[in-house]
């Protein structure tokens, strides 16, 4: 029996750490001919576009599950003091999945927060510090 | 009562009579139907230590009263009996129209004695029961043997059906309707010890409801509800959304539990999936939230994507390339095997070899066209599938030299995919579930991620909310109602006894779901009890746990990717805490009523 093999990710050009999967009409958002290499880069963007607060803590928000299909990448670099905050963001950069991602106010229940992978919240109020990674989740984790 | 028929069908497949046995309000008053229902009939339609794959060893097809009501999600029913794989309870559902229909044949159960002395098919509608020689389906997969008995005897008739595995008594075979399985613990198994192939059903029999006006007003709203952010995940990416974001928080078991985490995960997930291939969605009857996803391959053939096969035939065996864990998963569904078992022993398996305590060929850590090579040996019980299908206990206790610490299995029964290491409370969950290790019956997964408590310890403080998790769990499994949409719901039991009293007539209140959530666990306690279980059963394989320290002081926080272990001693001090809140003796045993036990020795 033959069995395809898709070509691994890892022939692909590793992308900046906290840069993952732009999608070309997140790209276009940001600006086409904006240079996005960086998190350094995404995030001034985004600050260009008044979508974030420069003064805010650096962080990077990783996407899972639906919402990384609808808003076109898989994490973003941007400022926020809170996870609201960054959520908030999110909801605005990437308009398509404001239908997925209720306002701060509205999220009880629906969405979980990993931070850097380790300790879990369900606060959006919960406070980000510099060099954080967000990781946003579906409440639901039954299988 | 409303809404329930009021009576069971106790039917010996070997001679193919019937006997209709009254079944009283009371019981379903208490017990309600589904999992509750179906424990109660075990008990009252078996006995002390028998034998799981007896001639009178029964089979129970239990509905319930909101089977039938097209509310959401309702199309289930209970499948119960004694595990060949576990020796104890085994509490399996079983999704779609056999629920329907079987309900509709006019029964509120279905229990199921006897051996056919040939391969045979079972019958059930109204008024009648037949069964009928069908042994030229032996050795066709259950979908097969489906679509031959709806060609030849009607295409109304919904069917079950076991595969090759459960022809061969595989300990972890499975009963299939419709691409769905009533998964775990060998019910297949069951059913192929009294040589029926398949059970098929049919009819209309509907229990009109007692207000329908106020039913159809609930129904509208659950239905609302349903396509709300509380079930987005499951109509967006199904189960499979869980892979890659459980591996980033580091509980995606891999290479039998030693880790919780792999670079390689990205090939396995739903993302990956969902952005470059073609899926399609698929639903359960009476569900609008669609959480089954099929990948439709090149040859425009389908496979299920579901997190559990995923994990138990990818991450749990080292095996990253998509293509042969999709194949693999495709294959158990055919053969008729709960991949998580399959998976399971099979991982616990390729440790042992690697570790020189056993020789198989063909079973090795990320050797997929070895671990395709071997499924259809286990289903047949042929060569070196002969030992895998044993099971990972059983298998253990045959290899020993200390291979028993790194059997991932609860009581017998494979863990699933969620590492204890980041999910304690759940860990103790798994180990106190009377079935074994199975998290759809602990729910406990919801506690350690709500950042309430810390995932990566355990205490007494947290057991209240944890068997507040297992009786809902039990009374969304009685209703019915899919687990699936919990997070719909405002309130399990406030929700649930709306349903019930706009159907049945009888007021039910929060307070007599709650109380049913309890009564159930203490009926599955008891029967576990009369099989023989013994407390030392409700713990994790020694794997697990955190080493003990020389010395004292703070353990050394563990390498990423490698799993936190369960400090022992606080694993001692919640399991002895929730002997005390179920109500059972410091030896987590029950003591049930004397009318309990009266009502379960009355003959029908």
């Amino acid at each position: 029996m033959t069995m395809s093999h898709p070509q691994s990710r890892s022939d692909e050009p590793r992308p900046q750490p906290g840069l993952e999967g732009l999608s070309a009409e997140l790209r276009a958002r940001l600006g086409a001919e904006t240079p996005l290499e960086t998190p350094e880069q995404c995030r001034a963007a985004l600050v260009r576009l008044g979508l974030c607060d420069g003064a805010r803590p650096a962080v990077i928000l990783e996407l899972y599950g639906g919402l990384r299909l609808k808003a076109g990448c898989r994490s973003l670099p941007l400022h926020a003091a809170t996870i609201g905050e960054a959520l908030q963001v999110l909801r605005t950069a990437c308009p398509k999945v404001q239908r997925l991602l209720p306002p701060p106010h509205e999220l009880e229940g629906h969405y979980r927060f990993s931070l850097n992978g380790r300790a879990v919240t369900a606060d959006p109020d919960h406070a980000l510090q510099t060099g954080d990674r967000l990781i946003v989740f579906s409440a639901s984790v039954g299988g | 009562m409303r809404g329930v028929h009021g009576h069971y069908l106790r039917i010996d497949a070997g001679s193919g009579r019937a006997e209709r046995v009254p079944l009283p309000d009371a019981v379903h008053r208490r017990y309600l139907g589904g999992i509750g229902l179906g424990t109660w009939l075990l008990l009252r339609e078996s006995g002390e230590g028998y034998d799981p794959l007896s001639p009178g060893a029964p089979l129970v097809f239990a509905f319930a009263p909101l089977v039938g009501t097209a509310l959401n999600t309702s199309a289930k029913a209970a499948v119960v009996s004694k595990s060949p794989l576990t020796e104890r309870l085994n509490d399996a559902m079983l999704s779609s129209g056999f629920a329907v229909s079987g309900k509709g044949s006019g029964a509120d159960a279905l229990v199921i004695t006897g051996t056919c002395e040939r391969w045979s098919t079972l019958f059930v509608e109204p008024g009648s029961v037949t069964v009928r020689e069908t042994p030229d389906l032996c050795g066709l997969d259950a979908s097969q043997a489906a679509a031959v008995i709806q060609a030849r005897w009607g295409e109304d008739w919904d069917v079950v059906a076991i595969g090759v595995a459960g022809e061969h008594a595989v300990p972890f075979a499975t009963l299939t309707h419709d691409g769905r399985h009533a998964g775990r613990g060998g019910t297949g198994a069951v059913l192929g010890s009294k040589r029926l192939k398949a059970v098929a059903v049919r009819g209309a029999e509907r229990c009109s409801p007692a207000d329908a006006s106020s039913l159809d007003a609930l129904r509208r709203d659950l239905k609302q509800r349903s396509l709300g952010p509380g079930t987005e995940k499951y109509r967006t990416t199904g189960t499979l959304g869980n892979l890659l974001v459980f591996n980033r928080i580091g509980i995606l078991p891999t290479q039998n539990f030693s880790r919780g985490q792999d670079a390689r995960a990205e090939s396995l997930s739903a993302e990956g999936l969902f952005e470059g291939e073609r899926v399609e969605r698929a639903t359960c009857r009476d569900c609008m939230i669609g959480c089954e996803k099929r990948y439709v391959g090149p040859d425009g053939g389908t496979t299920r994507l579901e997190y559990e096969n995923v994990f138990a035939l990818g991450s749990l065996l080292g095996i990253w390339n998509r293509d042969t864990v999709l194949r693999a998963s495709q294959m158990c569904d055919e053969l008729g095997m709960d991949t998580i078992s399959t998976g399971g022993t099979y991982a616990f398996a390729a440790e042992c070899v690697e570790r020189g305590l056993l020789e198989l060929p063909g079973v090795r850590f990320g050797d997929g066209e070895g671990l395709l090579t071997v499924l259809p040996k286990i289903a047949r019980r042929e060569d070196e599938g002969a030992l895998l299908a044993l099971g990972s206990r059983a298998l253990a206790r045959r290899i020993g030299q200390g291979s028993e610490g790194f059997a991932a299995h609860v009581k017998g029964l494979e863990l699933p995919g969620y590492h204890p290491g980041g999910l304690q409370t759940l860990g103790l969950g798994l180990a106190v579930g009377a079935r074994g290790a199975d998290h759809n019956k602990s729910g406990a997964y919801d506690l350690d991620l709500s950042g309430s408590v810390n995932r990566f310890g355990l205490d007494a403080k947290r057991v209240a909310a944890m068997i507040e998790l297992e009786n809902q769990a039990a009374v969304l499994d009685s209703l019915i109602l899919c687990k699936f949409v919990r997070r719909a719901l405002t309130d399990v039991y406030g929700d649930g006894a709306q349903m019930l009293t706009a159907l049945t007539g009888e007021t039910f209140t929060s307070d007599d779901l709650r109380a049913a959530g309890e009564a159930i666990h203490d009926l599955k306690k008891l029967f576990n009890q009369r099989q023989g279980w013994q407390a030392k059963e409700d713990t994790l394989p020694s794997r697990f746990y955190r080493a003990a320290s020389n010395g004292g002081g703070a353990h050394a926080a563990p390498a990423e990717g490698e799993p936190e272990g369960i400090d022992p001693q606080a694993f001692s001090a919640a399991r002895a805490e929730y002997y005390r809140q179920r109500g059972w003796s410091l030896e987590g045993r029950w003591q049930p009523d004397p009318d309990l036990l009266a009502t379960l020795r009355q003959a029908g």
